[in-house]
């Protein structure tokens, strides 16, 4: 019995050690096996289906950063290992990294309708250090701070979370 | 007994996806290192959908319409759900002219017009135009067309930081931008095949947003029989009608939505459409 579980042991080394070995991906995976792809959902929620086809059964269901191992990818859906089976999930909702904190995209591109304007004359003035600008950008800066506010005020317009809550629970019919 | 356990052993080295020890560390380490360059990537993408889209609403001004302008943002946030880039807010502007025309700004921005909503029967057809513009969003179509054009925001953005450029330099850099990615918006539009991958995007989300995949195809077919197509900014900058209905028919074929009984929204689409036209709706 000992003997046995020594065996095993070794035997379970032989298989993680070279895998750990390898730089990219670190996981363990037996040898000889081609390695997976690792593959984190997008989006809110992605059904898994047993084909590659929206008339295939859904198997179950994923949520966002969840992780998908994958051998192949063909016409938009990508193979995974899915509770212990083959499921199929179309590819524009994977990405082959986490899924980005949505925060800091934010807080660092967003200038106000004025600093926006500011950065632009800016722009306009720096033209001539460049050689000959476009015609386009003589464009009077009023107009600019005008279509800024105007960015600004079709952004604030946009729906709010309870409005966007409402429509998704109503089902389009 | 042996075989029993190596098998068993196997089998939890299968179950065990999460990465194990010291060289897994490593690899988070690896890819938080790499996600901060790639936000700051990301910011600058926003920064320069920014400027595009408001150089956009300068040339065809606001729709002043606020219940329109909600109902196109929610069509457009219900597709968002399922795209691939959770990063970015997504915006959807609805501007005021008749001509019929939808574009796709980097960093999150899909600005539609009034005169493309006024072509549209329902809302499938919307959620298909959207879908479409949404893909260019997500694959960074324009973006790649910057670069294949010599100015990749990545490569500008990069080569200022190392240099130290001035702040006024830097401007005028995302301002040049701004215009070259305006001039592919407005006249010269996307590659051919960034078009057919949106439309076959296209497809995809709007089923997985529940809508009949077919929308963008009727919307496609009525506009391939229009006379005056090529006088719109949207026919002049995307491949031909017909070629883009047979990549949207292929679709849905390849991806079995053919026949299936999905949304059209007929109703709630009219609603939208056809509500007060005046401010303070």
């Amino acid at each position: 019995m000992r003997r046995a579980i020594a065996v095993s042991i070794l035997a379970a080394a032989g298989l993680v050690w070279p895998a750990a070995l390898r730089a990219e991906p670190v996981l363990p995976w037996p040898i000889g096996l081609p390695t997976p792809s690792v593959y984190f959902v997008q989006s809110a929620k992605a059904q898994v289906r047993s084909g590659p086809s929206f008339s295939a059964p859904v198997l179950g269901e994923v949520g966002r950063a969840e992780r998908l191992f994958s051998f192949s990818e063909a016409g938009g859906w990508v193979k995974v290992w899915f509770k212990w089976r083959e499921g199929y999930v179309p590819a524009i909702v994977l990405a082959m990294h986490p899924p980005f904190p949505r925060a800091g995209v934010a807080k660092a591109a967003k200038e106000s309708p004025r600093q926006m304007a500011r950065r632009r004359l800016s722009a306009i003035s720096a033209a001539p250090e460049r050689g000959p600008g476009r015609p386009d950008q003589s464009r009077p800066p009023a107009d600019e701070k005008a279509a800024y506010a105007a960015l600004e005020r079709a952004e604030a317009l946009g729906a709010t979370p309870e409005e966007f809550a409402r429509f998704m629970a109503t089902p389009a019919r | 007994m042996t075989a029993l356990l190596c098998a068993l052993a196997f089998l939890s080295l299968q179950a065990w996806p999460a990465p194990l020890g010291a060289p897994i560390r490593s690899w988070h380490e690896r890819l938080s290192a790499g996600t901060e360059e790639s936000l700051a990537d990301v910011s600058e993408e926003v920064r320069l959908g920014r400027e595009v889209a408001a150089r956009l609403l300068l040339r065809y001004g606001p729709c002043d319409r606020p219940a329109l302008a909600r109902y196109v943002d929610l069509v457009g946030r219900s597709l968002a759900e399922n795209s691939s880039r959770p990063e970015l807010s997504m915006h959807f502007v609805l501007l005021d002219s008749e001509e019929a025309a939808a574009f796709a700004a980097p960093g999150g921005y899909v600005l539609v017009t009034r005169g493309a909503l006024e072509s549209m029967r329902d809302e499938a057809e919307l959620a298909g135009v959207l879908a479409h513009e949404l893909s260019h969003v997500a694959r960074r179509h324009l973006g790649a067309e910057l670069d294949r054009r010599g100015n990749s925001t990545e490569r500008v953005s990069g080569l200022l930081r190392l240099l130290g450029t001035s702040p006024d330099a830097k401007h005028a850099a995302l301002a040049d931008r701004t215009e070259q990615s305006l001039d592919i918006l407005l006249q010269s539009g996307l590659p051919r095949e960034a078009d057919a991958q949106a439309d076959r995007d296209a497809v995809m989300l709007v089923a997985l947003a529940g809508y009949d995949p077919s929308g963008l195809q009727r919307w496609l077919e009525r506009r391939s029989g229009l006379k005056d197509a090529k006088a719109s900014a949207l026919d002049r900058t995307h491949p031909p009608a017909r070629d883009r209905v047979g990549w949207v028919k292929d679709a849905i074929a390849q991806n079995g939505l053919a026949g299936r009984p999905l949304a059209a929204s007929l109703s709630r689409f009219l609603e939208a459409v056809n509500g007060p036209a005046r401010p303070g709706e």
